[in-house]
């Protein structure tokens, strides 16, 4: 009888080890890279292909390894990092346990170059799913280069759980990142399938290297803190809330310059930052917590991305601290980013969403039936709006129109509420600019600019190729002489400006006469809208998209009602009405915010309540 | 008119008996023309059908035409095949011509004068030259048209192939007279068109003339050209030239600049090819590829400007070297420099096509976007502290002054032909804008009529509307007709309307249009005089073309900088060079990431002034040497350079005897051209000089190669004032003897590992001779097959045991053979080893008797696989 049980053979081992260390291409990068940085490398460039399942190669400058090193450094457990128990309770190192290299050999196509600096040679072992093919001298450069080809080929059910090659070039991505903002001073590239992703040069100071990755404009609005209590110091990048995010990702963690993922200081940050943040939405930046290696474990899993503090109470009440001091030192009402094209402001339509669907909520959850927290009011507004009569230049029919409104830019309107005629909140104009909505939970300010602009952009935008906005007949027909340039563009657009309520016909060479204008814009001189419309579409190709957005997005600003325009009142609750009747209400066509929204907490806040 | 030509035809020949060696293009309308041999030779050179024109008796002649509008990228293709063309216009209106229109030649287009766009890259020169010879002495001279760069020296026979090979002009000009001056370059020069000139143009006071007329000066004192003669009859020659085919445009060109060597270190063109600095074998791994980050054409100009004229004097290097270092280390700067940069374009050429009034309007509204952006960088460089920068001057203040000029009289997107109108910005001209106003003001009285005659005619649909065809109209639809009043006059019918004109409209339409032909000349005039205006600032153009090239350039190198990794090299006045960790910059980039090996670099002239580099052919040591050239050069142009440290001591040439270069066209020999190298490098080196020497010697018989190149050494070493720093890379192991017997000689090698039959080269240089060229491993890794490569080795065996050329004939090779034969098909050595290894392990004391059987069987198995 042959016993049953037997001892796994290495390469079994190392597969199941595989397992835990290597789920996929991203954690291949991690520990390389990890090795790399370990090795005092001063720049690591990481390559992949194909998402890292055809090839993941880090090149270091390291100090690399004699080739006795290179052999054991393939050995499961073996690791220069520690000797012995003790060191287990003191890692200051990334890497420690001497299982990533024969695992994820064993995987894969491996190849290991390696050489030390005062030595002429180099060592070179290729291992072929965990079996050395060869092993020998080789002439490179001093430092390391690994090559992991073909990952999982010999485990096609782990092949098989694998996501799609953009899912793993972007954990790739998220780990290189991690690890250059955890050292600055290293350079770090990313190549993938041969194009380069980054290039951050050896940094000076770690927010130049925050800088380096969130962009020169983003990180100039970080809020950065430090604080040193002795056992922990805390060093922080972090977004205000007007730059939140809907990723969790955004947020990286370190602790001792190790990239983690910790509920608890996650937490902390979280609740510092309190009722600023929009629901669903987490800052951008990063956080350093540095604190003695024995208080924290970091053995915790194979992968080492988790950590576990012995006090777990201080360090959440250093980080909670120090962030909601940076953050209310801070101004609190939302800045509006300088440059916000369409995408840079993805995150404020979020949080203005969240804002004003609350607000929806809050007022008609009688109406809404598909509201899971029906809020009743406490308090019944004492003035009520009748807004039967609609502002004069937005036609009734502007209901079903923005509802059917199509266009990528506006997501679908899915959750909107069905719209009562009587809307109570109180509204007041402040200053000729802004409407101010008070409602029993927070104060909305309008700017009667921007929203109208929303509400013209949408229009517009329906209008192409479709109906058309009413047109005012002109007593006398205006002409208009263009450059060259300009009349081209005119003729090519004609159909459009028609659909936008111009009537505009060629009028001899390099001429136009306008017969007749959008009725909302009456207030505007027509042949100055023209112009400007004409003026910044310019540039642009005469079919597509693109023009459609950029004219519905000129026209809507040229027409729409001036800061410093006075409003009634039935005006400005036509204009509010409008504004949410829109498929995007939150942002102007050029993505500045149309509304801002302080609620009762953040008056606390400031009131120091 | 029986024989008679035409009076057309009598006009063109008169014209064309001018130029019988270029083709003539020929104003007719809207075509330029080509007649006869012109048109049979450029037709399949553009591509365009060859038809021909009846001429009375003598038959047809063949016709070629192509438009005027698209005349540029005709004229293009022409240049670029190496004719000459000339441009005859009409220079009269046809309309008011009585009888044949008048035509005049106003312009005549070579290689090197043209200043056509599609002709030119936009990242090199294109030189026109001329040279005079004056017994040894040849005055060089050579002008950029499109830039108006223009430069004079003086240099001796013997350097001038190389000064024409470097300088790589398009068109060269020669003196009639001078045949042995066209040979010499004929034998040099593939590319340039020559052209000879009278030999009178050439003449020394004609030539002091002619320059100081272009510079409107009474003497040339100020261009600092004393005591040079040639050089002034080749300058004179130049613009003589240039007079005589521009028709004079030639304002921008507003000085001459002596070059003067003293301070830039002359590169051979063997060194230039060798070290691949602007060009490369295969086309795009040359060093100004790699490290060109420039962001204009004039600082691409530039770049390989100072590429192939690196700087000798410590002084000139430290001032650019600080201005790299401060913009690498100042991130965000050079971020903002970068993307202003972007937005220039080339102003050179910009204010060459304003110099010699070619600019269209988009050009002049481009020069003056270029002139804001230089002042913008200017703001941003200003508040930079490197001297280099403080010592450019510009002038803003004049700088916004034409910018604002131009924008002021300027639409921002004018029209690309100048004849098209809409150029004028209003209130530029009042009397342009009263004629845009009465324009205006009638075609609102052709506006408002359709509201008019709806009232008086009670049609409530009728329309006033404009096409290209009728002009403007009224149009009625068909239920309407019948209110028409009658002074309408039925102009187009159509499926649901007719158009009308009446009396008034039509007068106010020839109002109109009257006064757009009128306003079409009155702006092409106000575009002219502006255009006039601009060309005497051109000098104001250029200086801030020099300025926004040198901080292009500048900024290119901090960028490669960062991105390459380069360090700051130390520059002294030693005799010594130490390089760690150095690397070639072009290799390091194509390689794989990882697998480019540095190398250090230590000569102490004292000490180890003559390296020689032994090693098997692959093993890197073509690439070392160039390495070192490379660093050297780019640390004596300013550059940062690739490695960990470097300390550099100023080198005064470097010369280069690498490979065998391919002259074959010019049918010398490998080992020809090779001993010409030599021969330069010992009769021009000095101790300050850097030497790279590669297999001196190949092309000959062994024995014939190496006294040769050991010679070469022991010159290098002996003789004073040649003792130049010298790395000798040779397959020769026998010279490594020559450390033993000199004292300033060192051996290295190239570190190589045999390893399992095989050898590995670990590309590091180290200490030590290598006795071993492994060549025959070399051949092997090749592909070269097994026969041959162990014949190979048996041979190599007889050889150095000294048996092969012993007196007993044939006797030993033949015994090889039989050693041959007995192995027949596999690798003898290979399977002796294996068989010998196999038997060494063996213990037969512990075998069983089946354990020797098997080890039989296996034996045989091993001598069976191998047949």
């Amino acid at each position: 009888m042959t016993c049953r049980i037997k001892t796994l053979p290495d390469n079994l081992i190392n597969k199941i080890a595989a397992g835990e260390v290597v789920e996929r291409p991203a954690s291949v990068v991690k520990e390389l890279t990890e090795n790399s940085i370990d090795a005092e490398a001063t720049h690591i460039s990481v390559e992949i292909e194909r998402g890292g399942t055809k090839l993941v190669k880090v090149t270091d400058d390291g100090i690399g390894m004699t080739s006795e090193e290179a052999e054991l450094a393939v050995t499961r457990h073996a690791t220069s990092k520690i000797a012995s128990v003790e060191d287990l309770f003191a890692i200051s190192t990334l890497g420690f346990r001497g299982e990533a290299l024969p695992s994820i050999a064993s995987v894969s196509i491996f190849s290991i170059t390696t050489r030390r600096r005062d030595s002429t040679e180099g060592a070179r072992i290729v291992i072929d799913g965990g079996r050395t093919k060869s092993s020998g001298p080789s002439g490179s450069p001093p430092g390391t280069v690994i090559e992991v080809r073909e990952l999982f080929f010999n485990l096609p059910a782990r092949r098989k759980f694998l996501k799609s090659l953009t899912t793993e070039t972007r954990q790739v991505m998220q780990v290189v990142t991690s690890l250059s903002l955890a050292h600055p001073s290293v350079g770090f590239r990313l190549d993938a399938d041969g194009r380069s992703i980054f290039d951050y040069a050896p940094a000076s100071s770690p927010a130049q290297r925050i800088s380096d990755v969130y962009g020169e404009n983003l990180s100039s609005r970080f809020l950065s803190f430090e604080k040193d209590t002795g056992q922990i110091n805390v060093i922080g990048f972090i977004s205000k809330p007007e730059d939140a995010r809907r990723h969790r990702m955004e947020a990286r963690f370190f602790v001792n310059r190790r990239p983690v993922s910790s509920r608890l200081i996650h937490a902390a940050v979280m609740s510092a930052f309190g009722e600023l943040l929009p629901k669903g939405c987490y800052p951008q930046g990063a956080l350093f917590v540095e604190i003695s290696p024995d208080l924290v474990d970091v053995n915790v899993s194979p992968s080492k991305n988790e950590v576990r503090f012995k006090d777990e109470r201080s360090v959440y009440h250093v980080v909670y601290h120090t962030v909601s001091e940076a953050v209310s030192k801070s101004d609190v009402i939302p800045e509006i980013p300088q440059d916000a094209g369409d995408a840079g402001s993805a995150e404020y339509i979020e949080r203005a969403r969240t804002a004003v669907e609350s607000f929806i909520r809050s007022h008609e959850s009688g109406l809404d039936d598909r509201s899971q927290a029906s809020l009743s009011l406490d308090t019944k507004p004492e003035v009520t709006v009748s807004v039967k009569s609609p502002m004069p230049n937005t036609p009734a029919s502007g209901r079903e129109h923005a509802a059917a409104k199509p266009g990528p830019t506006t997501p679908p309107q899915t959750a909107r509420p069905s719209v009562s005629p009587i809307r109570p909140y109180r509204l007041v104009g402040f200053s000729d600019l802004y409407i101010v909505a008070l409602s029993a939970e927070a104060i909305f300010i309008i700017d009667q600019h921007a929203a109208h602009e929303r509400v013209l952009y949408e229009k517009a935008l329906a209008s192409f190729g479709k109906s058309q906005i009413v047109a005012q007949k002109l007593l006398f027909p205006v002409n208009v002489e263009l450059d060259a340039a300009s009349f081209q563009a005119a003729e090519s657009t004609l159909d459009r400006f028609e659909s936008l309520g111009f009537e505009i016909r060629p009028f001899g060479s390099r001429s136009v006469a306008i017969y007749a204008s959008p009725a909302v814009a009456r207030n505007a001189n027509p042949e100055m809208v023209f112009r400007n419309i004409l003026d910044d579409i310019s540039g642009f190709e005469s079919e597509g998209e693109d023009i459609n957005k950029k004219m519905a997005q000129s026209f809507a600003c040229r027409a729409a009602i001036k800061s410093g325009n006075r409003l009634t009142e039935e005006e400005m609750a036509g204009l509010v009405e409008d504004l949410f009747l829109c498929g995007n209400p939150y942002v102007c066509p050029h993505g500045r915010p149309t509304l801002i929204k302080l609620n009762k907490s953040e008056l606390e806040k400031r009131f120091g309540r | 008119m029986a024989d008679k030509p035409t009076p057309f035809m009598e006009q063109y020949n008169r014209i064309k008996s001018r130029y019988p060696d270029k083709i003539l293009f020929f104003r007719m309308g809207d075509f330029y023309e080509m007649f006869g041999d012109d048109a049979v030779k450029a037709a399949p050179i553009l591509g365009i059908t060859l038809t021909s024109r009846a001429h009375g008796k003598n038959g047809n002649i063949p016709l070629a035409g192509v438009p005027y509008h698209a005349a540029e990228k005709y004229l293009a293709r022409l240049v670029n095949a190496g004719e000459k063309v000339v441009i005859c216009e009409q220079v009269e209106d046809p309309k008011l011509a009585r009888g044949l229109v008048k035509r005049d030649v106003v312009e005549v287009i070579t290689p090197g004068t043209v200043a056509i766009e599609g002709a030119l890259d936009r990242d090199t020169n294109n030189y026109l030259a001329a040279l005079y010879r004056d017994r040894n002495c040849i005055g060089i001279s050579y002008t950029d048209m499109t830039t108006g760069e223009f430069f004079v020296d003086e240099t001796d026979v013997a350097k001038l192939p190389d000064r024409l090979l470097n300088l790589n002009a398009a068109e060269i000009i020669l003196p009639d007279d001078s045949d042995d001056l066209a040979d010499m370059i004929k034998g040099v020069i593939v590319q340039a068109a020559l052209t000879p000139l009278e030999g009178w143009k050439f003449d020394r006071q004609m030539a002091r003339e002619t320059l100081c007329e272009q510079f409107g000066v009474v003497s040339l004192d100020g261009f600092g050209l004393d005591g040079m003669t040639a050089g002034v009859s080749a300058a004179g020659a130049v613009i003589a030239y240039l007079n005589e085919t521009r028709m004079g445009a030639l304002k921008h060109i507003t000085k001459i600049s002596r070059v003067s060597d003293d301070h830039l270190m002359f590169l051979d063109f063997a060194t230039l090819t060798n070290l691949e600095i602007v060009t490369a074998a295969d086309g795009s791994n040359s060093l100004y590829n790699h490290i060109n980050f420039t962001k204009t054409p004039m600082g691409a100009r530039m770049l390989r400007r100072w590429l192939v004229s690196p700087l000798k004097n410590r002084d000139r290097i430290l001032l650019r070297q600080s201005a790299v270092e401060e913009l690498s280390d100042k991130r965000s700067e050079r971020k903002d420099v970068i993307e202003i940069l972007g937005r220039i374009g080339d102003i050179e050429r910009l204010a060459g096509k304003v110099g010699s009034l070619r600019a269209s309007p988009r050009d002049i509204v481009g020069l003056g976007k270029a002139m804001l952006q230089t002042v913008a960088l200017h703001a941003v460089v200003s508040q930079l502290s490197s001297e280099l920068f403080n010592s450019l001057t510009i002038s803003p203040d004049e700088l916004n002054e034409i910018a604002e000029l131009i924008s002021n009289a300027i639409v921002e997107t004018p029209p690309s032909l100048l004849h098209e109108g809409g150029i004028m910005k209003p209130g530029f001209d009042e009397s342009l804008d009263r004629m845009n106003e009465e324009i205006k003001s009638s075609k609102e009285w052709i506006a408002s009529l359709q509201e008019r005659e709806r009232e008086r005619t009670g049609i409530p649909v009728l329309k006033v509307g404009y096409n290209r065809v009728f002009g403007y109209y009224i149009e009625v639809t068909r239920p309407h007709l019948g209110k028409v009043p009658p002074e309408y006059i039925r102009k187009q019918t159509l499926v649901s309307a007719e158009r009308f004109v009446t009396p008034d409209l039509k007068e106010k339409e020839e109002l109109v249009l009257k006064a757009e032909e009128k306003i079409n000349a009155l702006e092409q005039k106000l575009f002219e005089d502006l255009r006039l205006k601009l060309s005497d600032r051109i000098a104001l153009y250029q200086s801030a073309a020099l300025y926004v090239a040198i901080v292009d350039v500048i900024t290119s190198m901090a960028s490669v900088a960062e991105k390459n990794r380069y360090v700051k090299p130390e520059i002294n006045d030693s005799p010594d060079l130490e390089i760690i960790g150095g690397r070639h910059p072009v290799l390091e980039g194509v390689l794989p990431s990882g697998s480019f090996v540095p190398n250090d670099t230590e000569i102490i002239a004292a000490k180890s002034q003559i390296q020689i580099i032994t090693g098997p052919n692959m093993a890197g040591k073509s690439t070392y040497l160039r390495q070192v050239g490379l660093i050297v050069l780019l640390a004596q142009i300013g550059s940062f350079v690739p490695a960990e440290s470097a300390s550099i001591g100023l080198v005064d040439r470097i010369f280069t005897r690498v490979g065998a270069a391919d002259k074959l066209t010019l049918g010398q020999s490998t080992f020809l051209v090779e001993m010409n190298e030599t021969a330069n490098i010992l009769n021009n080196a000095t101790s300050r000089s850097l030497i790279l020497l590669d297999e001196v010697g190949r092309g000959t018989s062994t024995y014939d190669g190496l006294s040769i190149a050991w010679s070469v050494a022991e010159y290098l070493h002996e003789t004073p004032d040649r003792q130049a720093r010298t790395l000798f890379a040779t397959h020769y192991h026998e010279l490594t003897q020559l450390a033993s017997r000199f004292k300033r000689v060192r051996n290295f090698q190239v570190a190589v590992r045999e390893w399992q039959d095989q050898i590995v080269f670990l590309r590091k240089i180290v200490p030590g001779g290598c006795d071993d060229s492994y060549g025959i491993e070399v051949a092997r890794m090749a592909g070269l097959p097994n026969e041959v490569t162990s014949r190979a080795r048996i041979l190599l065996e007889l050889i150095e045991s000294g048996n092969f050329f012993s007196t007993d004939g044939d006797k030993p090779i033949a015994e090889a053979e039989k050693d041959l034969f007995s192995f027949k098909h596999g690798d003898s050595n290979k399977l002796k080893k294996k068989i010998y290894d196999r038997i060494k392990e063996l213990h037969p004391e512990q075998m069983t008797p089946l354990e020797a059987l098997n080890l039989i069987a296996e034996l045989k198995r091993l001598v069976d696989d191998d047949v």
